[in-house]
């Protein structure tokens, strides 16, 4: 599907969405079918995924968050939002594993962005994204391992209870209130979990290593080496655990 | 296996679905309920009206587990 408004036009319109105090009816129905035609590039991406083995799930950004994104980082214009489309593959998966499966993806659309969330966090948020274009629309494709899946979706969790700025770098609501029975404070559980996000690196990290150079180490040194990542993972997956149950999440 | 798409009605500050999740065989569809929906819940900044695809609802859960939280419950219920 083409877009059904020139590239001006959706500008002009992000930028009356992101001005005004209520949406305009025709405004809303303008964004409606600029998504249906969004809609058509993901469903493309996602089938090319498919058939290259993978397993995508896809979601459309919803309208109010659309226009959170145009205020919070205003002067952002609608054309340059990326993750307008979204699809989204978690598997297991080694970060030397993410590497080839992020260029087996770009191999796909060659043109696209790549952008390394694994290098340059985003407040604790890690992820390979790789961005094409498809007919006109950006389609965002989030590549993650588990480990990286389960942190965002806590931190979408705690952004949901306490404030969408939370994911952005901000405090949350009420910092000094205290979580459940515990000591801290939301303040302090974010910053925590931010550093979680630090010790699934080191791991993924140290994880990656054995794969590099399995054949090259003594069974002692494989064996020190295993029983550190287990250790590491144990004790990552036992505060996973903890947290799900706190929140709720499958 | 082709793709479904799943309507969610997600209350962020309850942090539940409060709506059970439709499921339509083309997106166009699923959108097209999105649309009316958030049209209905035009005001209510705690209501998250989403459209999400895949193979089937589990592969969601585990992409997706955020509006899974209250889905447990749900199915218990």
């Amino acid at each position: 599907m083409t877009l059904p408004i020139s590239g001006a036009k959706i500008d002009k319109l992000g930028v009356r969405l992101r001005d005004a105090e209520n949406v305009e009816t025709d405004d809303l129905a303008q964004l409606q079918a600029l998504l249906l035609a969004y809609s058509d590039a993901l469903a493309a991406v996602a089938e090319q995924l498919r058939s290259n083995g993978l397993a995508p799930t896809t979601r459309l950004k919803t309208s109010g968050t659309i226009i959170d994104k145009l205020r919070r980082e205003s002067p952002i214009t609608l054309r340059s939002i990326h993750d307008l489309a979204g699809a989204r593959v978690v598997q297991p998966m080694t970060l030397d594993d993410q590497d080839k499966e992020r260029d087996r993806i770009v191999a796909l659309w060659p043109d696209a962005k790549v952008i390394d969330r694994r290098e340059t966090p985003s407040h604790g948020y890690r992820a390979v994204h790789v961005i094409p274009r498809v007919d006109g629309c950006w389609v965002e494709i989030q590549l993650r391992t588990r480990y990286q899946n389960a942190w965002a979706q806590v931190t979408e969790t705690l952004a949901d209870m306490w404030g969408r700025q939370v994911r952005y770098g901000g405090e949350p609501d009420g910092p000094e209130e205290r979580i459940f029975d515990e000591p801290h404070t939301r303040s302090q559980a974010v910053a925590g979990w931010i550093a979680a996000s630090e010790r699934i690196a080191a791991l993924e990290q140290l994880e990656n290593l054995r794969g590099r150079f399995l054949n090259s180490m003594t069974e002692d040194e494989l064996a020190r080496l295993d029983a550190q990542i287990d250790q590491g993972f144990g004790q990552l997956r036992a505060s996973l655990t903890q947290v799900r149950e706190a929140f709720g999440l499958p | 296996m082709a793709m479904r798409y799943f309507l969610l009605v997600f209350d962020r500050a309850a942090g539940r679905l409060v709506d059970e999740v439709k499921e339509f065989d083309s997106s166009a569809d699923a959108l097209g309920a999105r649309f009316e929906r958030e049209q209905a819940e035009r005001g209510n900044a705690s209501i998250e009206v989403v459209v999400l695809g895949a193979e089937n609802r589990r592969a969601l859960e585990a992409t997706h587990a955020r509006y899974f939280g209250a889905a447990g419950e749900l199915a218990a219920s």
